[in-house]
């Protein structure tokens, strides 16, 4: 089952368009939601939310309308956002006991059990704050009422990586312990490489890549050879090729008929997330 | 408990938990501007609710936490009406509390406060009443369309004409008001100030949920 639907969504934010024919996030798996800056992940999450609204298309969450029907959507969603958008002037403690009565599932044993992993200090304002420190709140904000989808704006962006190692341990102890789905976006893929199922890839509005983590570690390579090994039918099975004095290099996706245009003179690399992305977005830049 | 009861709830422990110097402030403002000058009652009941509401409203739009409101599992119809019945309830509290430094005055120093006397009791409240719905009625849809930092100009003009305009109708009434006094029906007055105040309260909230349905945060 899946638990957003995406269909025929446009969205025309000055001389940026979303355009996503169809989207389709599994119940009960991460998936991660990388692209670059401006590539649409944020203006995606923001229309799942209502905060924007849609030109074209229908978003559904939990089979239900984002459009008409997000104060129940809302129930059963634990969001951070960038910014986190609570009250600055207000403390933790305080913060959850104007928040908190908003949802049916609110566990307090739940929040008090983040706020002791995490080592924060709910009588400190918002404000005073650290940005991770932050991060950690808005997260045991977000889990606290047990939502069966956790949406991540960029949530562990411009944090040390003690701390991102601290937020995703958690949500992944989270993940263990309850029935949720995740659905996060970042640009930082190393995120991704130790939390996720499924990877979603952006691109200048448009999804360019929906594949399960298996298959990316598995079957992405990049291939690097000489100029003279790259024929008319290695060049068109790779994505981003890029040519140089004395070779080339492209990554690669393999597949049955790839395997057979290798030759002894090629080299043949694993792909991380991190390659995916870059040679993708090289490749759409033709 | 319903979901605008909850945001009135959060709204007001922030503001009286978490934002002691609008609430003091508004209050000191009132205070002066009901004791210092009988004539200034009107622009007391006004700045009061203006205050308190917009207070809030600028602190959540600085620290976004006015995009909170909108992921929580609430519909933009029940926050529109949680800003409205605020208002409202701000606007009874601070009329009647004006009401109350009135009648104190009226005992203390009559002379001065003879043209409330002639007004009546309560064509002054429904007046003070209707004022400040009126004013906080035009506020809140411009606030939800234009927000609030880009507003404080013209929010800071609009004081200066209210402040006048009461200032003169005041100094005009109390000419006019003992030497027709006879002639006329202060409770017509006060009705229609309070009856126009809760029309345009009406059609604003109207204004502002169609605002709200259609707003974005880019």
């Amino acid at each position: 089952m899946n638990v957003i639907e995406i269909d025929n969504v446009k969205k025309t934010l000055g001389n940026f368009t979303l355009d996503i024919p169809h989207l389709a996030i599994k119940e009960g798996y991460i998936t991660g939601f990388i692209g670059q800056n401006g590539s649409g992940k944020t203006t995606t999450l923001k229309l799942i939310m209502n905060l924007l609204k849609l030109d074209g298309g229908q978003i559904k969450v939990f089979g239900k309308d984002v459009a008409t029907e997000s104060k129940q959507i809302h129930e059963q969603i634990g969001f951070v956002g960038e910014p986190t958008g609570y009250m600055t002037e207000a403390t933790l403690e305080q913060t959850k006991q104007m928040i908190a009565p908003f949802y049916k599932t609110w566990d307090d044993a739940l929040f008090n059990k983040y706020v002791k992993a995490f080592q924060l200090d709910t009588s400190k304002k918002i404000k005073e704050l650290s940005q991770g420190q932050n991060k950690q709140a808005a997260l045991i904000m977000a889990l606290s009422h047990r939502p069966k989808l956790i949406l991540l704006d960029e949530a562990t962006a411009n944090l040390d990586p003690v701390i991102r190692a601290q937020i995703l341990d958690i949500l992944m102890e989270h993940m263990q312990s309850e029935e949720v789905s995740v659905f996060y976006s970042t640009h930082i893929t190393s995120d991704l490489d130790k939390a996720s199922d499924y990877v979603v890839m952006m691109n200048n509005g448009k999804v360019v890549l929906y594949e399960d983590k298996e298959t990316l570690d598995s079957k992405y390579l990049i291939i690097k050879g000489p100029k003279k090994a790259l024929n008319d039918t290695l060049e068109k099975e790779l994505i981003g090729i890029q040519k140089n004095a004395f070779g080339f290099e492209g990554l690669a996706r393999l597949s049955e008929n790839m395997a057979k245009t290798l030759g002894n003179e090629l080299i043949c690399e694993k792909a991380n997330i991190e390659d995916i992305m870059i040679f993708t977005q090289r490749g759409s830049r033709k | 408990m319903s979901t605008t009861t909850l945001l009135i709830r959060k709204e007001l422990m922030y503001l009286f938990r978490n934002l002691k110097f609008t609430w003091v402030t508004t209050l000191i403002l009132v205070l002066v501007f009901a004791v210092v000058y009988p004539g200034a009652n009107l622009v007391a009941c006004i700045i009061g609710p203006y205050m308190l509401v917009y207070g809030v409203m600028a602190h959540e739009e600085q620290s976004h936490s006015d995009v909170l409101n909108y992921t929580l599992p609430v519909s933009r119809r029940e926050l529109c009406r949680s800003k409205y019945l605020l208002g409202m309830i701000y606007t009874l509290v601070v009329a009647i509390g004006v009401l109350g430094i009135l009648a104190i005055g009226m005992q203390l120093a009559p002379t001065r406060y003879e043209m409330f006397r002639v007004l009546g009791t309560f064509n002054v409240l429904y007046i003070l009443i209707g004022g400040a719905l009126t004013y906080t009625a035009l506020i809140i849809p411009i606030i939800y369309k234009f927000g609030c930092i880009k507003m404080r100009m013209i929010m800071a003009l609009t004081y200066g004409v209210v402040f006048g305009i009461s200032f003169s109708v005041t100094n005009i009434l109390k000419e006019v008001i003992p030497q027709v006094s006879e002639d006329i029906n202060f409770s017509l007055i006060g009705g229609c100030t309070l009856t126009i105040g809760i029309i345009a309260y009406v059609i604003s909230y109207v204004i502002s949920l169609n605002i709200l349905k259609n707003k974005e945060y880019k």
